[in-house]
């Protein structure tokens, strides 16, 4: 799986409770208003925009990883979760810096 | 290792429902591909070799090899850990900066390579370096302690627990999923958990 790839289009995204499975997603032209942009589709995020949807509002949500397929993609190990963290440099400083 | 687990080995849970085919097959992959040295120069890996042998010497030899490989092939992709100390170099540089220096401080305090350098001058130059007792020059720039501690100790010990053979030693489950585990209270465990023996 090329992870750079998105997956989450055609109006479609991966349903994450099938390995492989589709659920269809709704879509917007770049011009077009929607009540809601939501950036970040972490825990707070995603459950945002997925209540939001639930009540007919419509949301965009950006980013910046992949989309995950848990089922499919996941494996139940500390060292291949790593995949999962956000690897580019934030820098830490001040009088305690703290390892992020 | 001496263990109070001992008789345990969590690979002997493979085809039960403590592991499905994903970590399957992650941790075949891992055991079985070991990648070639592709950043570091032979110099640099021979010398980051010797350093794990003194840092990680409980596990076993075919684990303790694979981690010099691990950090060659992490420096390669550059994958870092996400953030770095304000002042430090980026990830790439502090590693052949931080190698470097330790080899200088051997060199100062004995005269000759850390890789020359029997257990117990490897030990002394170790412990200077992790105190900063050192040659700052040596460094440029780079702290020899916060280097030794967070950067060399902290990645050395993430994967060589990434094995299962030190899962073993220390009576570690192995996968949180599928199976999981259900007796949470004290002095309670699973009968697919690690026995300890005291």
């Amino acid at each position: 799986m090329n992870f750079e790839q998105p997956r989450a289009k055609d109006g479609r995204a991966p349903d994450v409770f099938t390995p492989g499975g589709w659920t269809p997603m709704r879509q917007y032209a770049e011009s077009e208003p929607v009540d809601f942009l939501i950036v970040g589709a972490g825990a707070g995020g995603a459950t945002l925009a997925c209540k939001l949807a639930e009540k007919d509002f419509s949301v965009v949500v950006l980013d910046a990883g992949p989309f995950w397929r848990p089922l499919d993609d996941f494996a139940s190990d500390e060292l291949a979760q790593q995949t999962l963290y956000w690897t580019d440099d934030r820098i830490t400083g001040g009088e305690d810096p703290i390892a992020l | 290792m001496d263990t109070p687990y001992r008789g345990y080995d969590v690979l002997a849970k493979w085809d039960t429902v403590s592991f499905d085919d994903r970590t399957r097959e992650e941790l075949t992959r891992r055991l079985r591909d070991v990648p070639q040295r592709r950043f570091l120069t032979k110099e640099e890996f021979e010398l980051l070799t010797a350093i794990v042998e003194r840092l990680a010497p409980v596990f076993c030899e075919s684990a303790r090899r694979a981690i010099a490989h691990w950090i060659d092939d992490r420096l390669f992709h550059n994958l870092g850990e996400g953030f770095r100390y304000a002042g430090e170099p980026p990830m790439r540089e502090s590693w052949r900066k931080g190698l470097a220096a330790m080899d200088g401080e051997a060199r100062r305090l004995f005269a000759v390579s850390f890789t020359m350098l029997d257990v117990s001058r490897e030990d002394a130059t170790l412990r200077a370096i992790q105190k900063g007792a050192v040659d700052a020059a040596l460094w440029r720039g780079l702290r020899p302690s916060l280097f030794f501690s967070h950067t060399l100790l902290k990645t050395i010990a993430g994967l060589a627990y990434a094995q299962p053979s030190a899962w073993s030693d220390i009576g570690f489950g192995g996968p949180a999923s599928p199976r999981g585990y259900v007796r949470l209270g004290f002095n309670q465990r699973d009968p697919w958990e690690a026995k300890e023996f005291r």
